[in-house]
């Protein structure tokens, strides 16, 4: 066993986590709420919504979703992959870690604020920088975990962010579109490769 | 002859066998994995893994925790502070011995 085999075995332990698409379905599934909420957000005349609505309601989608997320994918994965490949418990993040990508989100977020409070015109342009950022973290984790489909879906939110902002949308809609697209797309995903590990690996019989 | 090269005579020989290697390779990255995990990622049979996960056990390397998940039994593995210690020292040992060998 080479240093690489080392390296690769565990990181296709890591990997293991997405095998069977549940964690796409769910982070899609939070992208589809946000898309729903910016929807909401967009079309409907801001009289009838409560003050607070955007910004409430996304903690409320973030943090709910984020929640829920966590029990559906481990509920699910008890019913439909520990039986058929096996358990796995992971480390938590490392503080560290933690840290660090709190930082990044909040030097990407202040950016953001300073780049459009200078040239507000730019704010068409949004739905791209969601695309760009959205491709980022995909990429990302398409490389720490070795998995192509990754970016495939960095590419399709490159393309659809691009293309909410060329549609002329407006900041608010694109936003919409972008998030209600790109939730969507990480949800077909993950229903593909769930149907693919399905298939792949029968429940074993008792006995 | 390089030290480092000498000094895979005191290789770790308990990590050094494959299985045993890969193993507690898979465990290394993880937090704790059950017996049909490790079965389908080495391709060991069930005697030849609890063999060896018996063995990783004796030196203190691997913790085997019987419990259940449900009403399901789960046997749950996991490489203790000695293991990850003794696999890092391993690695390095390897490494470097390799490092200095002539191409």
């Amino acid at each position: 066993m080479r240093e690489d085999d080392v390296d690769r075995a565990a990181q296709r332990a890591q990997r293991y986590w997405f095998d069977d698409g549940l964690a796409e379905i769910a982070i899609g599934a939070i992208l589809v709420s946000i898309g729903l909420l910016f929807y909401a957000e967009a079309v409907l005349p801001p009289e009838i919504l409560p003050p607070g609505f955007s910004s409430l309601g996304l903690l409320v989608v973030l943090f709910g979703g984020w929640w829920l997320a966590g029990r559906f994918v481990r509920a699910a994965k008890s019913r439909l992959t520990y039986p058929r490949t096996g358990y796995v418990a992971y480390a938590r993040p490392r503080r560290r870690r933690l840290g660090a990508a709190a930082g990044v989100g909040a030097v990407i977020a202040a950016l953001t604020v300073v780049l459009f409070a200078m040239a507000p015109t730019s704010l068409a342009w949004l739905p791209t920088l969601q695309g760009l950022i959205g491709a980022a973290f995909a990429a990302y984790v398409g490389y720490r975990f070795g998995l192509t489909r990754f970016y495939a879906l960095a590419v399709v939110s490159v393309l659809i962010g691009t293309s909410a902002s060329l549609a002329g949308l407006g900041n608010e809609l694109g936003d919409a579109v972008y998030y209600l697209a790109i939730g969507l797309a990480f949800i077909i995903s993950g229903l593909l490769t769930l149907y693919a590990y399905l298939r792949a690996n029968q429940r074993p019989t008792e006995g | 002859m390089a030290e480092s090269f000498r000094s895979l005579a005191g290789v770790d020989r308990v990590i050094h066998e494959p299985a045993r290697l890969m193993i507690v390779a898979i465990l290394n990255g993880v937090e704790a994995a059950d017996f049909l995990y490790l079965l389908r990622e080495t391709g060991l049979t069930k005697g030849n893994l609890s063999a060896h996960l018996a063995k990783l056990e004796e030196a203190g390397y691997v913790k085997i925790e019987k419990t259940f998940r449900g009403k399901v039994p789960l046997t749950l593995l996991s490489l203790t502070d000695a293991g990850r210690a003794a696999f890092r020292q391993y690695r390095r040992k390897m490494k470097h011995a390799i490092d200095d060998s002539p191409e």
